[in-house]
């Protein structure tokens, strides 16, 4: 034999040898080895489970386009009997959608074709989208469901809801998402004190007011000190609005007790801690008071309690109907409380404008998009916004710019590092730094990762219909606007979540009961701490609102009931109902007994019509999805006998 | 000819022993002390505690229950000082071994009167769907000390 054919031989039988290796290594995959395992445990289990065949499964959905191998080692995915079965054996909780149906990587994404256990469940540089972590898995909800705002991705909800209160839409491009009202600056110059107050905003909001939505930018103290001498010089107001002069008799009284008093009578009576921060009481709805008056000064406050509107249209504070005597005396009050004691004396000798200040200032201004949520007339002012987040959870991990930062390489930690310290992936990058706890970094991301390429036929696809948009018209709308209704009230689909839904409030409260609250507003839920304010508003406006609520705001199913329904009926049989039966007075105070969960059901008769108590007994969850008080199931006899006993209990009988 | 079968075998085996490596974690630059805050952080959260039913449980536990039987199931509930009688410490170890799930399932779905508890606690039954009921009852049970 020659040479030639001693290395051909020599080369056939490795290659050979080596073929026979890959059924080898085949038959010595991870998987099989598990399945034998649950074919030998079947006998633990209490019910008989049949063995499964030794075989690489998967499960294929053509329309998706995915093949998912995960039940090969997942045996019991869709087996109830396997419920209490150890991993990786046992059942998948029941969820909305059969695993069978839309396979695994769908939601839990990962590599579903991959059959070794590192590929699918370790994070690999080859593989964009690895398998999601539980914290993050209501992204890809979000990825079909789009704004849907479903009722078990509660953290997709919240990122979403946290992305538009920091107004990242100011800066970032994202679908879906409302701009937020955020002051403007012109005649910021007129409005703040002294220059102090600035320099210590931009250093640090947070350090101010420790709830402030402003980020901090991380400016040096020179970028500080341009940006002040910039923005201080802007001393008219927008569409020059001349602020009106505050009456001689502030001047006059500013430092009498009796005058000063005056405005806290008001000031507490208007209810502003409703919305405001005073002394860490209060609510979260508006800034905090606590140094305001160190803050702007006493003109710009004057005006701004007589008209809120009138500097900052769309600003959600009500106009209140003071008059100029009261709103001079709440601004006498305020400038002798809510003082920045801390704040030093400003030392005006000292300091110059250096001459370039304007350029420069405009040229941060600009650097750092201040326009994105401030509005400001001046010539010269450029949008610059950041990255597009529109598709964000599609983005490939080569197109990330990591720096010099040591974190796994994954989408996800991106995002979640880039909001928790945004300049940790480079120090030019220009995001400021947001104070946000790690619950909220974790939906915002959730949230951002949900915003994927719709890569699955388009009949997957889930988007919710745009919110109805309700337009009042004529006198009432002015009214609505004037005190601002629509920021805690809802009313056919617009507005707040803070106070009731006014939608169909004509069908539910008595007239006269509704003109006595406009003129004492009470608390008719202790455990709510935003109260109704007092708006002080006129008689006639009252009127104009009552009888739009009486014509518009109706719901007739309810209005159709006939109040004879209730003259045949046992108040004795209703009041056994109520305490015996269905322990209302577990949740609702009635004669100083019982709980407050509920509304106080003392004069009852008095405020609530009787049709409507009746329609809420039947079915409060119709009207109000999301309420504590459970669906009783109980009969129209003895809601009937319920709404007598109830539309009995009046002050006067 | 010799060096050259030698060189391809070389050639083949260094394929296999790389194919090996395949199979070995990928090295990314791991942050060790990144990794314990995370961890530290992830122990604390909801999502390492709680199973997918235990978090759908906590959710609707918190909403319709936690005003009387409190955030935790202690009976402190804020509007439970209000209540003729004080829901029992749902965090009672003894206490709870003695409710089986199919008590604690009639008690949620019909009220505390179909057990001759308190009428103060109401029926869930037409409010909460069965699987509804059966989340509440898994988180409960996690609530024990």
């Amino acid at each position: 034999m020659t040479n030639i054919k001693k290395i051909y031989a020599v080369t056939s039988i490795l290659f050979l040898a080596i073929l026979a290796i890959s059924p080898l290594k085949n038959y010595f995959q991870e998987w099989r080895s598990i399945q034998k395992n649950f074919n030998s445990s079947l006998e633990s289990y209490p019910q008989k489970i049949k063995p499964v065949d030794v075989g690489l499964k998967q499960i294929w959905v053509q329309e998706l386009g995915k093949i998912d191998r995960c039940t090969s080692c997942h045996i019991g995915i869709s087996d109830s009997k396997l419920v209490t079965a150890p991993e990786p054996f046992s059942t998948h909780p029941r969820v909305f959608h059969d695993p069978e149906k839309f396979g695994c990587t769908i939601c839990h994404q990962g590599q579903g074709l991959a059959t070794n256990y590192n590929d699918i469940h370790e994070v690999s540089e080859f593989w964009d989208k690895p398998l999601l972590p539980d914290k993050y898995i209501e992204a890809t909800c979000g990825r079909c469901h789009i704004g849907q705002n479903l009722k078990d991705t509660p953290n997709l909800n919240y990122g979403k809801e946290i992305v538009e209160d920091f107004n990242c839409v100011g800066c970032h491009d994202l679908p879906g998402i409302k701009k937020k009202f955020v002051p403007g600056l012109d005649g910021i110059g007129s409005k703040v004190t002294g220059r102090q107050w600035m320099v210590n905003w931009l250093k640090n909001p947070n350090k101010v007011l420790s709830k402030a939505k402003m980020p901090n930018f991380l400016f040096s103290d020179d970028e500080v000190n341009t940006l002040t001498d910039f923005l201080m010089s802007f001393k008219s107001f927008t569409g020059s609005v001349q602020p009106d002069s505050i009456p001689k008799i502030y001047e006059q009284r500013k430092e009498e007790d009796d005058f000063i008093n005056l405005g806290k009578t008001k000031f507490r009576e208007a209810r502003c801690i409703s919305c405001h921060t005073v002394e860490g009481k209060g609510g979260h709805l508006a800034v905090d008071l606590i140094k305001v008056a160190s803050k702007a000064n006493a003109t710009w406050i004057y005006n701004y309690i007589r008209n809120p509107k009138k500097f900052q249209p769309g600003v959600a504070m009500p106009q209140f109907g003071f008059s100029s005597e009261e709103a001079a005396a709440i601004t006498a009050y305020i400038e002798s409380e809510f003082v920045d004691w801390d704040l030093p004396d400003e030392d005006k000798s000292d300091y110059k404008h250096p001459a370039d200040f304007f350029a420069k200032g405009l040229a941060l201004f600009n650097k750092y998009n201040c326009s994105g949520c401030h509005n400001l007339s001046a010539n010269g002012i450029a949008v610059n916004k950041g990255p597009e987040l529109e598709l964000i959870g599609s983005k490939n991990l080569y197109q990330i710019e990591w720096g010099s930062s040591s974190i796994t390489h994954t989408l996800y930690n991106f995002l979640e590092n880039k909001i928790k310290s945004p300049r940790i992936f480079g120090d030019q990058t220009r995001m400021p730094v947001f104070n946000l706890s790690g619950k909220q970094v974790e939906a915002i991301t959730t949230y951002l990762l949900s915003l994927q390429k719709i890569d699955f036929p388009f009949n997957y696809l889930q988007i919710a219909p745009p919110p109805p948009v309700y337009f009042p018209k004529g006198e009432v709308a002015k009214i609505i606007n004037k005190y601002s209704c629509l920021q805690c009230h809802k009313i056919e689909g617009t507005g707040g979540t803070i106070a009731p839904d006014l939608s169909i409030v004509g069908s539910q409260l008595q007239l006269n009961w509704i003109k006595k609250y406009f003129e004492v507003p009470y608390s008719l839920r202790p455990i709510v701490e935003e109260r109704m304010p007092k708006l002080f508003i006129s008689n006639k406006e009252i009127e104009t609102l009552l009888n739009y609520f009486n014509t518009e705001l109706l719901d007739d199913s309810i209005s159709f009931i006939e109040e004879t329904l209730f003259n045949n009926s046992n108040i004795d049989k209703g009041k056994s109902l109520y305490s015996q039966k269905y322990g209302c007075q577990s949740c609702h105070i009635l004669d100083g007994k019982g709980g407050y969960v509920g509304p106080p059901l003392d004069n009852i008769g008095d405020r609530l019509k009787p049709e409507w108590i009746f329609s809420w007994l039947i079915n409060p969850q119709k009207y109000k999805p999301e309420t504590i008080e459970p669906r009783t199931g109980m009969p129209e006899k003895e809601a009937i006998d319920i709404t007598r006993y109830l539309m009995s209990l009046k002050k006067e009988k | 000819m010799k060096k050259i079968a030698t060189i391809f075998i070389i050639i083949i085996a260094t394929g296999f022993s790389c194919k090996e490596e395949r199979n070995e974690p990928d090295s990314i630059a791991y942050n060790d002390t990144l990794k314990v805050i995370d961890q530290a952080y992830e122990s604390n959260s909801i999502w390492a505690k709680y199973n997918y039913d235990q978090r759908r449980g906590k959710r609707l536990f918190e909403h319709y229950c936690s005003v009387c039987h409190g955030l935790k199931g202690e009976g402190d509930g804020f509007n439970s000082y209000n209540l003729i009688s004080k829901p029992h410490s749902l965090a009672d170890s003894v206490y709870m071994k003695n409710l089986t799930k199919e008590t604690l399932n009639q008690i949620i779905s019909f009220g505390g009167v179909s057990n001759n508890k308190s009428n103060e606690m109401p029926a869930y039954s037409y409010t909460l769907n069965k699987y509804q009921i059966d989340y509440l009852i898994s988180y409960i049970n996690t609530l024990m000390q």
